[in-house]
């Protein structure tokens, strides 16, 4: 038991009011009358001194009304509520859930957070058991239920808010999973947090043992304040073979008021350009810097805004690097037929979203650097020699889209590890004099996806009047299109990262009119455009990510927070995946790399988690018992006071000392009555007989 | 203590007399009731003396009809016989200021207005002496004096003196100067409280007795008088003398008690040893005792005339 306001019980003194009215009231004589003291005088005469209270009853009454109102006004509240219970069959397995998304680290949410825990680590008797488990977007458990409180406080020592979202069902199954393991009769779950909106969906289920309860520890006090680097843009432009890169920050003001800050860009570490910039109450502003020179390798760069209450979004991350596209290589035979790869090319080259860089090669003259860094490879009817086969094959399974067109000229002669590696066996051409037309198309195939809304009317337009067989030879061959015959079209087949299509008909209007047809151009572009997905480096990532780095098991990674992984510390099979969860940059690279001359990854906060709105924990509470718990033992709900400030809004014992204390004064004024109303008929009768 | 529960109690009761505002019908109230309770008891004269008739009138007792002058006449006529006696009856009222403590001067009013009324209806000479300091107001006892004795009775509220008393003993002056008055032997109801010392009271009521008088002191109290009920600490004011005196009741509670009742029993005793009838009387209990001593004290009176 605590006191809020332990000065107001100087008011207790006031109790020596109603004992002085009592005292003094006693010595007020009234005058009687009576017939003759003859008798009276006959007694003999005693002096005596007597301060007798008299109504004990009605003096006791008004001592305990004032006592109460003090006791009130003082605002008494209990502070130990666990130390209260007995000690005995009754042992909890308390796992106290402490959110370190990056909200917490608003104000002095923490500091409040890591008090409640430790607060209630301490409260904790001999016989309980208490383990701390923390979360973000996922859940760890710190320490062990046998660990004790001793352990929970160390813990809370080094314990700092993350960079994660909050996802309160991955800290509550961790929870739940603690408590389903205890074998202590009862189970509480002990959840510190900030409140956040963003992070509770009535769907998430977490499945609470039976008997266990859930209690909440608020420590959001209403931060309305906030400004935060919602997103930054980085657009590129070439000037004198320079390429320039404009940087814009897009500012957003969280708050009721408007402010005014200083956005600064940094590149390399160093600091470029600083502008102010005023931000409407609720609303957002573009800081635009001057454009400034990116190399090929890849910068980071860092927009940082005056810091405020809440750091984390106050930084934005990304990376700059020379623009990137898709690069395709045409491989045509030595001695092609006129304009044979001219319709490939040119509608490859101008493609802009991405942009692709194209080159057309005789077979006979391609060598090795020819075919580095190509995420298109179009072999138009070539001779592939062993040694062009095996460097194709590298090129695939590096991630490169072959796109095969046997055609007329294609050799029976072909490798064989050349053929095996072919989605389809290639037989016989078959004319089509008529004109056999394309009737049919996978539209789940990423590469027809953007022609879903025709419903593949647009193709049944193209015809084709001579054609290669195509039968697929492997399972994990698919066709992907095919004529109206049912002859496949085009069949495509994966290997490793990169993927190989046979197209049966030719690249040029010799067998088809597809050059010619307005799907050509798109059909090339989305050919690009698939060559390159999934290899494209984005500015930056939000925390949570998990990226993968390559199977290089020299691969090094050094995280913003200092800490250098190594090797397969954090591989899944034989490719290592970098679990991004802090915000900064993290840098990988290979074993003899120079520090800092990695590949540098921007990682940044997830921007709903600035969003300051707030929910109320009995809706958490009632979403989880009443899901996990129905039918069952109800579950309770209590409010543990976290700190003095959280007791003082938590606290309702004062209007219950006030209602006692306004019986009592109402109990007072009919005992007071019913003592006055004799003495007042006596005073009567008296008088009348004077 | 008398009880209440005789037939015709009711009529007894104070609270029920309070109500009525007559004294003479109070008073009637009181011994008509007491009559009904005696069931016609034979005490009532029982003279064979002759003095006249009149015409019946309705109430009158059918038995006292004359059938022989109604054989006669053929009215109805009624004997009227001779008094039985020609007793003086007097009261001394006491109408000093402590009389008027509650109800006592009203109650000890009754009283006397019903023993008047008691000895009227069987032919007593009637008469009434109020006194405090001295005599107030003197009624000689007459057969024809009920009226006048009865509307002294009703003023004697009215009577109790303004002034404080000075005067430690005014029993023997007063009752000195009333037994010169009365020359005959009477029968004489003292009502007072008696707040004087029973030595002064006994020597005073000798005066009386000495002159052949048959006496009986009727001692009217309040029950607070007796009881000493009070709680809180006051400032008593004697109502004779206007003394004042601190006093904290529940320490002189009980001695007051056993002085009261010692002072009572110490009367009683005295009085009774000079052949005084003594009888005490609160306030808060019917006053059909009063009567009955009355009787008494007549029929006492009776055979000691005859006697004599």
């Amino acid at each position: 038991m605590g006191l809020l306001a332990p000065a107001f019980l100087a008011g207790l003194a006031a109790i020596s009011i109603p004992v002085l009215i009592h005292l003094i009231h006693r010595e007020r004589r009234e005058t009687l009358a009576f017939p003759s003291l003859m008798f009276l005088r006959k007694i003999p005469y005693r002096s005596v001194r007597r301060q007798k209270l008299r109504h004990i009853a009605l003096l006791v009454l008004r001592c305990a009304a004032i006592a109460i109102v003090a006791a009130a006004f003082a605002r008494p509240f209990l502070a130990r509520r666990f130390a209260a219970a007995p000690i005995g069959s009754d042992a909890r397995e308390v796992v106290i859930v402490l959110d370190r998304s990056y909200s917490m680290a608003h104000g002095g949410r923490w500091s409040r957070a890591t008090a409640a825990a430790r607060t209630i680590a301490r409260d904790a008797r001999s016989v309980d058991r208490v383990s701390l488990v923390a979360f973000g977007s996922s859940a760890a458990q710190l320490t062990e239920p046998t660990g004790g409180a001793e352990r929970v406080e160390r813990v809370l020592l080094i314990l700092h808010p993350g960079s994660e979202p909050t996802r309160y069902a991955a800290g509550l199954r961790m929870a739940a999973q603690i408590l389903g393991a205890s074998e202590l009769p009862r189970k509480e779950i002990i959840l510190i947090s900030d409140y956040h909106k963003s992070g509770f969906s009535p769907s998430d289920e977490v499945p609470l043992p039976t008997g266990a309860v859930v209690k909440t520890v608020d420590v959001a006090r209403g931060e309305t304040e906030d400004v935060a680097v919602a997103r930054v843009a980085v657009a590129r432009g070439r000037a004198r073979e320079q390429v320039r890169a404009t940087v814009t920050a897009r500012l957003i003001n969280l708050g009721a008021t408007a402010q005014n800050v200083a956005a600064t860009l940094e590149l390399s570490g160093r600091r470029v350009e600083t502008r102010r910039v005023t931000l409407p109450a609720r609303g957002s502003a573009q800081a635009v810097f001057s454009a400034v020179n990116v190399t090929s390798t890849a910068t980071p760069g860092v927009v940082r805004i005056t810091p405020d209450s809440q750091p984390a979004n106050d930084a934005f991350f990304f990376v700059t690097a020379e623009e990137s596209g898709a690069s395709a290589l045409i491989i045509e035979p030595g001695q092609p037929r006129a304009n044979q790869s001219l319709y490939v090319s040119r509608a490859l080259s101008v493609a802009d979203d991405p942009p692709v860089r194209v080159d057309v090669k005789s077979a006979s003259v391609i060598t090795p650097s020819d075919l580095r860094g190509r995420s298109l490879i179009v072999v138009n009817e070539a001779d592939v020699s062993p040694g062009l086969a095996e460097q194709l094959r590298a090129s695939v399974e590096g991630g490169a889209l072959l796109l095969v067109a046997p055609g007329e000229r294609a050799r029976i002669s072909w490798p064989e590890q050349w053929r095996a590696r072919l989605p389809a066996v290639v037989g016989a051409p078959v004319d089509r004099p008529d004109g056999a037309s394309w009737s049919s198309a996978d539209f789940s195939n990423a590469l027809f996806e953007p022609f879903r809304a025709s419903g593949g009317a647009d193709f049944s337009s193209v015809t084709v009047t001579r054609y290669r067989t195509l039968t697929p030879s492997t399972d994990s061959a698919q066709v992907i299109a095919r004529l109206d015959n049912g002859a496949p079209l085009l069949v495509e087949r994966l290997i490793n990262a990169g993927r190989v299509l046979l197209w049966a008909a030719s690249l040029d209007p010799q067998w088809t009119n597809l050059p010619f047809h307005p799907l050509w151009v798109p059909l090339m572009h989305q050919l690009a455009r698939r060559s390159i997905a999934g290899r494209e480096s984005p500015l930056w990532f939000t925390a949570p990510h998990v990226l993968d780095v390559g199977g290089d098991p020299d691969v090094i990674v050094e995280t913003p927070t200092g800490e250098r992984l190594r090797g397969n510390t954090a591989g899944i099979g034989d490719r290592h995946s970098l679990d991004l969860r802090d915000r900064g940059f993290y840098e990988v690279r290979g074993g003899a790399t120079a520090i800092g001359a990695g590949r540098p990854i921007a990682v940044n906060v997830e921007l709903a988690e600035s969003d300051l709105s707030h929910f109320d924990p009995a809706e958490l509470v009632a979403a989880l018992t009443a899901r996990s718990q129905r039918g069952a033992e109800a579950s309770t709900r209590a409010i543990i006071p976290g700190t003095v400030q959280e007791m003082e809004r938590r606290q309702s014992i004062w209007w219950y000392l006030l209602l006692a204390a306004a019986l009592l004064l109402a109990a007072e004024t009919m005992l007071a009555n019913r003592i006055s109303t004799p003495a007042v008929e006596r005073r009567v009768v008296g008088g009348g007989a004077s | 203590m008398t009880s209440t529960s005789a037939p015709g109690a009711q009529f007894l009761d104070p609270a029920v007399l309070a109500r009525i505002s007559s004294l003479e019908l109070r008073a009637r109230a009181v011994v008509e009731g007491f009559i009904q309770g005696l069931h016609r008891a034979p005490n009532l004269g029982a003279s064979t003396d002759f003095a006249e008739h009149r015409p019946y009138m309705p109430g009158d007792d059918v038995r006292r009809v004359d059938w022989r002058l109604y054989a006669r006449t053929d009215r109805y006529h009624v004997k009227e016989f001779e008094a039985d006696t020609n007793t003086n009856f007097i009261v001394l009222l006491d109408v000093s200021r402590s009389m008027a403590y509650g109800d006592k001067l009203q109650y000890a009013c009754t009283l006397a207005a019903c023993l008047a009324y008691f000895s009227s209806l069987q032919r007593d000479r009637v008469g009434l002496a109020t006194f405090d300091q001295g005599v107030v107001e003197y009624v000689p006892p007459s057969a024809k004096h009920l009226r006048l004795v009865l509307y002294a009775l009703d003023h004697a509220g009215a009577s109790v003196a303004t002034a404080p008393s000075e005067k430690t003993s005014r029993y023997r002056d007063v009752f000195q100067r009333l037994a010169d008055s009365v020359r005959r032997r009477s029968m004489v109801a003292i009502i007072s409280d008696l707040y004087e010392e029973p030595d002064d009271i006994v020597a005073a009521v000798n005066y009386l007795r000495g002159r052949g008088n048959d006496l009986m002191v009727l001692h009217v109290l309040d029950q607070r008088e007796l009881e000493f009920p009070f709680t809180e600490a006051s400032n008593f004011v004697d109502l004779e003398s206007g003394d004042r005196m601190p006093i904290i009741p529940e320490y002189l509670r009980d001695d007051y008690r056993a002085l009261i009742r010692d002072h009572m029993a110490t009367l009683a005793r005295r009085l009774g040893g000079q052949g005084v009838d003594y009888a005490h009387f609160d306030t808060s209990l019917p006053m059909d005792r009063a009567l009955f001593r009355y009787l008494g004290a007549r029929r006492r009176f009776e055979r000691s005339r005859k006697v004599g």
